[in-house]
């Protein structure tokens, strides 16, 4: 039970550091970064691949809390594991939505069914059936266990499912190859973009931190 | 008793109250012909002829006849608490999955085997003398999805929901197992020459002994508090 | 163990507990070999829960558990070898007939049994196998009543010869005359020397079977005695403290 009157608040002081990271990020994408040759859309990029790697990471780092929640039993790893698929959906979501927009933008479709991109929506398909598995089973202890053997399935699917569209790419090749497949990226480009996914990562970890204190909480008062 | 005598003896067992009761095989078999029929006249206007869309309406007859079966393949054990009855036989829990495994895939494949014939007569497709691969193909893809659907069909049967519960857990994780199955597919019955079809089939053989092994070792913690 | 009495189930410190949900607490039981305990408590103190993990159906979070020596966390094996269940659940599938039922678990218990040895089995539990007999066995299980089935799913707990047999409220559902035929059969189970241990909330047909008796309230056992030792007066005064215990 939360003893210090301190500790209840979720958010701590890593989300200011958040938020001033956020906020150098956003300098460097848009004043650090030179313009790419396709105009200005394309520093959606800045934001869209960022948000996708910290879909996967927290994809990844809910995996190793499911494999802890099996083998130790314990509700504190589970509600790391739901904690981190929740954030997870949101920038995973974020990645789609900015990688239609920036689609839209810049080559006029509103959705290329590349491997990383559907791969990412996969991902997505697999957190919210994972919310789905949670909402739908009533007792915490089973939630908890079936969510974790979810987790891990999925994940060991994933890599085959990048691999398999990968395949179907190879031999039903794209009308439109998206920015950034492979080409080489300014020097300049790369730091923005190292930046602003050190940013995000920042930013996950005190959303995370603040929605684990959430569900600590709220399994105290229960 | 052997591990594999009693996986053997648990998969008869299903197969023999499918056959005895023909609640999974009958509602398998008439879904895939509504497919099939709802297929030709979706696409009875493609001047290409079936060989186009038929990959597709294929791989959507296999996937989803089997979460029929797969949704039956444990309400049985339900009943009665019969998952308890077999977890407390003195065999290590792989034998539970691999038995309901093995009963599924019977099942599935015997469905999808009438449903993959009767595809090739009523549309017409060239592939008599390739019907052999495709049916291997077939096989690859029912191991997989009976892999995947075993583990989360023991998930569903606690839950509320649980018919529609589970496509929505498998059809994400299969969906590897599935582009695979019909890119093979689509090449078999395009007669395309050199193959080609190895690294697909590579692919399905590969999804198979992953998912087949993540399951089984995570089944136990399905079915054991 | 070469202590005087043999202990055929021995729990130490026995706890399971899932997030703030505690199922069993710090639960130390032992029973002697050939003796049946009978536990008796109130809706949710655990009892179902012990015998899961006595069972392997479950796993302990922490303290241990023995069935004959054998350790429910690592020789799960041979724990289910030796341990026969009866539950509420009777384990039988209804699409099949109670002889088929019963060589389904025999072969997958490893057991090897004959028709006849079948038959036998049936009649010893009361149920004549003979079709149009008064507890025909001839008919799937689904057509069954509770009373039938509830003997079938008996003669399945004695198949593979079990040392230890885990009653978990056997006479739930079942009518007088049902209730009555259990009970013959409890008694003539006590006669062969097997070790049981039953959980019940009856406390009249408990008292009648028992060896030992123990309560079991909140996942704590908070009475244990020899049944010579308790007076049924006593007795259902401690029961009761034991469930408005267990609603405060």
């Amino acid at each position: 039970m939360v003893r210090d009157p301190a500790r209840r608040r979720c958010f701590g002081p890593e989300i200011w550091f958040a938020g001033v990271a956020m906020h150098l990020a956003m300098l460097a994408a848009f004043l650090y970064a030179p313009q790419d040759v396709s105009g200005e859309a394309q520093r959606i990029f800045y934001f869209h691949v960022p948000s996708a790697w910290v879909a996967f990471l927290a994809f990844f780092v809910t995996v190793i809390a499911s494999i802890a929640v099996l083998a130790k039993r314990s509700m504190w790893w589970d509600s790391l594991a739901v904690s981190s698929a929740e954030i997870g959906t949101l920038f995973c979501t974020m990645a789609l939505v900015s990688g239609s927009i920036w689609g839209k933008a810049a080559w006029n479709v509103w959705w290329v069914w590349d491997a990383r991109l559907t791969t990412t929506f996969i991902v997505w398909l697999i957190y919210a059936s994972y919310a789905v598995l949670r909402m739908n089973t009533p007792s915490a202890e089973r939630s908890a266990r079936f969510a974790a053997v979810y987790a891990i399935v999925g994940f060991a699917s994933v890599p085959l499912t990048f691999l398999a569209i990968r395949l179907w790419r190879t031999q039903h090749p794209p009308a439109v190859v998206m920015g950034g497949d492979g080409g080489g990226l300014e020097p300049k480009m790369l730091h923005a973009l190292l930046f602003c996914v050190g940013a995000f990562t920042v930013l996950f970890v005190a959303f995370l931190r603040g929605r684990f204190r959430l569900e600590q909480l709220r399994r105290a008062t229960q | 008793m052997s591990w594999l005598s009693a996986v053997l003896c648990l998969a008869v067992k299903d197969v023999r109250h499918e056959l005895r009761t023909r609640e999974a095989l009958a509602s398998m078999f008439v879904f895939s012909l509504l497919v099939i029929v709802l297929f030709h006249f979706g696409f009875s206007d493609l001047g290409a002829g079936a060989t186009a869309f038929a990959p597709g309406a294929l791989w959507v007859t296999f996937t989803f006849s089997a979460m029929i079966g797969l949704s039956r393949s444990f309400a049985v054990e339900e009943l009665n608490g019969c998952l308890r009855g077999l977890l407390l036989c003195p065999h290590d829990r792989s034998v539970v999955f691999a038995g309901k495994m093995l009963g599924a895939t019977a099942s599935i494949a015997a469905v999808s085997t009438v449903a993959l014939v009767l595809f090739v007569i009523l549309f017409n497709l060239p592939v008599l003398s390739q019907l052999w691969l495709l049916w291997l193909v077939m096989l690859l893809g029912v191991v997989g999805i009976a892999s995947v659907g075993t583990v989360f069909s023991a998930m569903t049967t606690g839950t509320r929901m649980r018919q529609t519960l589970l496509p929505v857990l498998v059809l994400p994780v299969i969906l590897p197992l599935v582009v695979f199955g019909m890119q093979v597919t689509a090449r078999i019955i395009d007669s395309t020459p050199g193959g080609g079809i190895g690294g697909g089939m590579l692919g399905m053989v590969l999804f198979d002994v992953i998912l087949t092994t993540v399951g089984m070792l995570t089944f136990e913690h399905v079915v054991v508090e | 163990m070469s202590d005087a009495v043999r202990h055929a189930i021995e729990a130490k410190n026995l706890t399971r507990r899932f997030g703030r949900h505690v199922a069993l607490c710090d639960l130390t039981l032992a029973v002697g070999e050939g003796r049946c305990t009978v536990l008796f408590g109130p809706n949710g103190a655990g009892k179902t829960t012990l015998i899961k993990v006595l069972s392997t159906l479950a796993v302990p979070t922490e303290g241990t558990a023995l069935v004959c020596g054998a350790d429910v966390r690592t020789q799960a094996v041979e724990v289910r070898r030796l341990v026969g269940v009866l539950s509420h659940e009777s384990f039988l599938y209804e699409s099949m007939t109670a002889a088929e039922n019963l060589r389904f678990c025999a072969r997958m218990h490893g057991v090897r049994i004959s028709r006849e040895e079948i038959d036998a089995l049936l009649d010893s539990v009361g149920m004549l196998a003979k079709p149009g007999g008064p507890a025909s066995a001839a008919g799937s299980v689904g057509t069954m009543s509770r009373g039938m089935t509830q003997r079938v799913a008996l003669a399945r707990c004695l198949l593979h010869d079990p040392k230890v047999i885990l009653l978990d409220e056997p006479y739930s559902g079942l009518d007088p005359d049902g209730a009555e035929i259990l009970t013959r059969q409890i008694h003539k189970l006590r006669e062969s020397g097997r070790t049981m241990l039953i959980t019940t909330h009856q406390l009249s047909v408990g008292l009648e079977v028992a060896d030992d008796v123990a309560i079991l309230s909140r996942g704590r056992l908070c009475y244990r005695a020899d049944r010579n030792e308790v007076r049924t007066g006593d007795f259902r005064q401690e029961y009761a403290r034991a469930v408005a215990g267990a609603t405060v």
